[in-house]
């Protein structure tokens, strides 16, 4: 009886690790965001998509970005810049090609083992990111625990997280061959004036902007700035502004509805599980 | 002599410090470890509050208060954002504005300049390098540990 009774927990046991994530959900908070605040803005996306699954893990990537409006202003314009400027790990390691005179015909196996050797180097070059990547990247390896060819990962971004967003993206493809198919972003009032990423080829929909969000209307007025066309409307903001994520985005209806449309269609393709928005 | 200044100077300024981050970090004079003027705004500003409801808001500010100026390690603080993500949730069983109640409070932390830089430099020196704990709760033990005040 004894032996029956272990046998029966060894089974329960194995069944429990077989089920591993098969997708992860992370979210990257925008500028001035505290710990508290990020980690809650996180669980209203898991309380909206009101979804268990046992195969989705959600984390936050915290972005601690901060200070005066001064230096956010300008880490997210640096940002801006550099990513107009497409300063990718690989244009960063054919930067580092040059300037160090390393021999200009070299391999594709040497040139990937000299984007390997400098790729903390690209992480932590504040000169070229911004302050918080190699941060971010950092939590995205304490976190992520599955196999890059066999998960899908989706990040969820909003406001100035999306640049981080975007940047993790490049970061993971370029830098860690992470499949360029299993890697979304969906994206909410984002400065950038791009959603890399994977898109679902079905709804191709991959951000919410609202045209009256006055935080991403001002960036619009920035000389060499263009953020992604809005697509939605705010009928309901509680914040002055109508750019915070859970007193506007996620507190209007219609446009919180969107949103879990948007994340729902991720899971349905890739996991073939069915969320209701 | 050389030395000795040296001593008195950087005793000086070690005692600075923890002077101004008390000054900081404002009035607890309650057993609750909240500071003084949100208690006083939890108790007289937020109608409809239940004995559970009330619990909840009040963990959230003692969690803040000491997350921002008394813990000394990532497991610690880990502890109390968790904890705070569970009063959050059990707020919300009860009312609509939880979000709006910990905005509130979360402001009149970062109230002054040196508030919000040292509220932000601690959860970036805390949090930036190796993220934020997430345990996930469901919804049926969710109930459980609010009814408990587990958390």
């Amino acid at each position: 009886m004894n032996i029956l009774v272990v046998f029966i927990i060894l089974l329960y046991s194995m069944a429990a690790y077989a089920v591993e994530p098969k997708m992860y959900i992370f979210f990257i908070n925008g500028v001035n965001t505290t710990a508290d605040d990020a980690n809650i803005n996180m669980e209203k996306l898991e309380d909206l998509m009101n979804y268990e699954s046992s195969t989705i893990t959600w984390n936050v990537l915290y972005n601690a970005t901060h200070g005066l409006i001064k230096s956010d202003v300008f880490d997210y314009i640096h940002q801006k810049k550099q990513a107009d400027r497409h300063l990718s790990i690989d244009s960063y390691t054919n930067y580092y090609i040059t300037n160090n005179n390393i021999d200009c015909c070299i391999s594709l196996d040497q040139y990937e083992n000299v984007k390997q050797s400098i790729r903390l180097q690209y992480l932590n070059d504040k000169k070229y990111v911004g302050m918080n990547l190699s941060d971010i990247v950092n939590q995205f390896h304490l976190k992520f625990k599955g196999n890059k060819n066999d998960v899908y990962i989706l990040i969820i971004a909003h406001s100035q997280g999306n640049n981080y967003a975007n940047q993790l993206h490049d970061y993971l493809v370029n830098g860690e061959h992470f499949p360029v198919d299993h890697i979304a972003i969906f994206s909410i009032a984002s400065p950038s004036h791009t959603v890399n990423g994977f898109v679902n080829p079905y709804t191709r929909f991959k951000y919410v902007t609202a045209d009256n969000d006055h935080v991403i209307n001002a960036v619009r007025l920035l000389p060499g700035h263009k953020p992604l066309p809005a697509n939605v409307h705010l009928n309901d903001c509680k914040d002055l502004p109508c750019h915070n994520l859970i007193n506007s985005y996620l507190f209007d209806k219609v446009v919180s509805s969107d949103i879990c449309k948007g994340i729902k269609s991720y899971i349905s393709l890739w996991l073939n599980e069915q969320p209701v928005c | 002599m050389r030395i000795l200044v040296s001593v008195i100077i950087f005793l000086f300024s070690f005692n600075a410090n923890a002077t101004s981050i008390l000054s900081i970090a404002g009035k607890v004079t309650n057993n609750l470890g909240i500071r003084d003027d949100i208690l006083r705004y939890i108790e007289t500003s937020i109608p409809g509050l239940t004995e559970s409801s009330r619990y909840a808001v009040m963990r959230l500010a003692a969690n803040q208060q000491a997350l921002y100026y008394k813990v000394r390690s990532y497991a610690e603080a880990s502890s109390l954002i968790v904890s705070s993500s569970v009063a959050l949730k059990c707020l919300g069983l009860e009312r609509k504005d939880d979000y709006e109640i910990f905005k509130t409070i979360e402001h009149m932390m970062m109230d002054t300049s040196e508030r919000k830089e040292h509220i932000m430099n601690t959860c970036s020196d805390l949090f930036g390098h190796d993220g934020l704990p997430h345990k996930h709760v469901n919804r049926n033990e969710l109930a459980d540990r609010c009814r408990a005040k587990d958390y």
